[in-house]
């Protein structure tokens, strides 16, 4: 039976992972969760699945320090992705240089991956503005508008495509914004304007204490792509390799000019939704459970294990090297000065208006005035 | 009478009116939990019937409870944060805010969207942002800004049973931090009354909420130096109870206004453009704004906290016109 998309049909690989009517379809999976392989495994040396591994502990560590530092008051908040660092390492490594990527704000590993710095990427979380200039890397600053910047992306990739330029704009958000009106007309978009975009959902099973179901009656949330006349993959977001695989595909799409695809990433927030939430509210502990054992750390170092190139000696050395990583970036970060508040006028104008610039001599002259 | 928080009395307000009135229900994002306790215990006592958590949808929730209470229930929408409502502007402002005028005044709108604006708790310039004028400007919304625990459960009562649409804005700093004596038996408090929190002679301040908190402690400050403020509690931007604010002036000759809102085209404005055209002839010094300078508000806690007014402005500000 024909797919109901387009005139490229997804290739035989993941035609069982591609939604349609009618159908079921079984995320595209490379390795079990005991590491185990269980279908294709993409074209990649050992070089760069250390690389990848390397990535998803690093995403991990940094959750802790992350969260641990902001319980001592040095960072304003922190959204952990505890147990999604195979969806966003699988993505950041299928995407190339010269890629934007628009994140929500759990997607730290994923901007990193992509070139920006840690500390940049950590003062912005102490408060001030965003240090790193996005044009270097394609990393743009993270959106808290839920669902927002899927047309960031969409628009990027019409850019890009109206410019002859062999870029793709990922637009990386979770289930929960799949709810939104702009979330629709961005794929909308995308679908008409054969955007160079990639549509990435991490259904991570909830948003703050909203469970998937509540989100939409929808089976998988990779369908909605049905409706616009776009493909829709499904992925087992805990497996990287499988992630990797399907971006691959989807970005190398997109670059041909033949639009959009919707990839759903299934995975799952094992942490806090951020430092201001408590889950034990609302997570019922036999779904943690169910999917702690599911961990895509432990699933992928099994795979490396297997191989011959991991053991418990390298994963000891990189534990302490991606900390000693970490905290030097954290150090950094706080070395650097608070900016006077001059500096929030300068960022927002580029000419600062003369009224501002009164403000400014008015709030200096209360401030020698307080000072004793 | 207990000593509540601002939280506290906000919860008894909706616990009472969910009882009064089983038209009464509730509909947001996270709403059986919600952060700062609002609506605890109402998803237990009233069930999802009444206390219905949704999908994230703005728009969807501005304008389904538009039809729900068209229909004859009594909708209570809450938006975590005042900059979520932008997601729903064509809902509100185009459709709620008109659809009784457009029906021949016909359409009974009961309808309330609560919402939560103010700075200071470092959430950055998305999350924190005080929007009050640009609603203020649309006709057909009534906006209800409290500022005492006492003032918001009866506010929030005399709302709910409003047949208009209402924004109910909240200041999310006062939640936790600002308490006061709230009795629980059942009252309202009628929209345009402002209340004179403190009695003066020589300058007014009209300030909205936290910042009216500001403007009490720059009050304090000024009668050490010998200057009386009246401090005026607009309570209700609209409908606005100008008569007690121009009385005040008249008397006072000077007038300073605080708000956490931009100061460009905020809601002191309009004030000022009243109060010159009412109170022209007894004005002794240019009305003044306190304001936020027209800048997003930073996520850094210092810079934020300089984005805020401060007691230390309101009293420069005042000095100013003294002189
Ligand atoms: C327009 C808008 N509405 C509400 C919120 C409040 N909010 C912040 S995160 C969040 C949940 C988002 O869930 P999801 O999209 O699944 O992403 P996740 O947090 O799971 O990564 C909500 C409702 C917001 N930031 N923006
Ligand atoms: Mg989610």
């Amino acid at each position: 039976m024909p797919l109901p998309h387009g005139p490229d049909p997804v290739p035989e690989k993941f035609a069982a992972c591609s939604v349609r009517l009618g159908a079921d379809p079984e995320p595209f999976r490379v390795l079990d969760p005991d590491g185990h392989v269980v279908g294709p495994l993409p074209e990649l040396d050992d070089a760069t699945l250390l690389a990848l591994y390397r990535w998803m502990a690093f995403g991990r560590a940094l959750d802790g320090r992350a969260l641990a530092i902001q319980r001592q008051g040095r960072l304003t908040v922190w959204a952990p992705a505890t147990g999604q660092e195979a969806a966003l390492a699988g993505m950041g490594l299928a995407m190339e240089s010269g890629d934007w990527v628009f994140t929500a704000y759990r997607e730290p590993l994923l901007l990193l991956m992509r070139g920006l710095a840690l500390e940049d990427l950590l003062q912005y979380f102490r408060g001030l503005y965003w240090v790193a200039n996005p044009y270097d890397t394609g990393a743009w600053p993270i959106q808290i508008v839920i669902a927002d910047q899927t047309l960031h992306a969409v628009g990027a990739g019409l850019g890009f495509r109206l410019q002859g330029q062999p870029h793709v704009a990922v637009a990386s958000v979770g289930d929960g914004a799949t709810s939104q009106g702009d979330f629709y007309e961005a794929i909308n978009f995308g679908g008409v304007f054969g955007a160079q975009a990639l549509i990435y959902i991490q259904n991570n099973g909830w948003a703050i204490s909203t469970p998937r179901a509540r989100q939409s009656a929808s089976q998988t949330l990779a369908q909605k792509a049905l409706a616009f006349g776009l493909p829709g993959l499904l992925v087992d977001g805990n497996d990287p390799l499988a992630v990797y695989q399907v971006a691959r595909h989807a970005l190398d799409r997109a670059r041909a000019g033949e639009g959009p695809i919707i990839v759903e990433a299934l995975t799952y927030r094992l942490g806090a939704h951020t430092t201001a939430d408590d889950p034990t509210r609302y997570q019922p502990p036999d779904e943690i459970a169910a999917w702690r054992g599911r961990d895509p750390i432990i699933r992928f170092r099994r795979f490396l294990e297997r191989r011959g190139l991991w053991d418990a000696g390298r994963e000891a050395v990189l534990q302490a090297e991606v900390l000693v990583e970490i905290d030097g970036a954290i150090a950094r970060a706080e070395a650097r000065p608070t900016p006077s508040f001059d500096r929030v006028i300068e960022s927002t104008w580029a000419i600062p208006p003369p009224r501002l610039r009164a403000y400014q001599a008015a709030r200096h002259a209360i401030d020698r005035e307080e000072t004793p | 009478m207990a000593v509540v928080t601002m939280s506290q009395a906000l919860n008894m307000a909706l616990h009472e009116e969910m009882a009064r009135d089983e038209r009464v229900f509730l509909i947001g994002e996270d709403i059986k939990d919600s952060t700062y306790g609002i609506t605890k215990g109402l998803w237990d006592t009233y069930g999802h019937k009444r206390v219905i958590g949704t999908p994230i949808s703005e728009a969807a929730i501005a304008g389904a409870v538009l039809g729900a209470a068209s229909v004859g229930l009594r909708p209570v929408a809450e938006f975590m944060y005042m900059t979520f409502m932008m997601c729903a502007m064509d809902q509100v402002v185009n459709q709620a805010a008109k659809s009784k005028y457009m029906f021949g005044g016909k359409a009974v709108l009961p309808i309330v969207y609560r919402t939560m604006a103010g700075a200071g708790r470092a959430n950055a310039a998305q999350h924190t942002q005080s929007l009050e004028a640009w609603f203020a400007h649309v006709p057909g919304l009534k906006i209800v800004m409290p500022t005492t625990p006492y003032d918001a459960k009866g506010l929030l009562k005399t709302s709910i049973r409003d047949d208009n649409p209402v924004i109910f804005i909240e200041n999310k700093v006062q939640y936790a931090t600002t308490r006061g004596e709230v009795p629980s038996t059942d009252y309202t408090i009628p929209f345009g009354q402002a209340a004179i929190r403190r009695a003066g002679t020589d300058v007014t301040i009209v300030a909205l909420q936290r910042m009216n908190e500001i403007a009490l402690e720059a009050a304090d400050e000024l009668a050490e130096i010998g200057i009386e403020a009246e401090v005026i509690d607009p309570r209700t931007i609209v409908p606005l109870d100008l008569d007690s604010i121009v009385k005040s002036v008249r008397k006072t000759h000077r007038v300073v206004i605080v708000h956490e809102a931009h100061e460009r085209v905020g809601f002191g404005a309009e004030l000022v453009a009243q109060i010159v055209q009412h109170a022209f002839d007894y004005l002794d010094a240019p009305p003044i704004r306190v304001a936020n300078p027209n800048v997003p508000t930073p996520f850094n806690r210092t810079l934020e906290e300089l984005s805020i007014p401060s007691a230390a402005q309101v009293v420069q500000a005042v000095r100013g016109l003294m002189r």
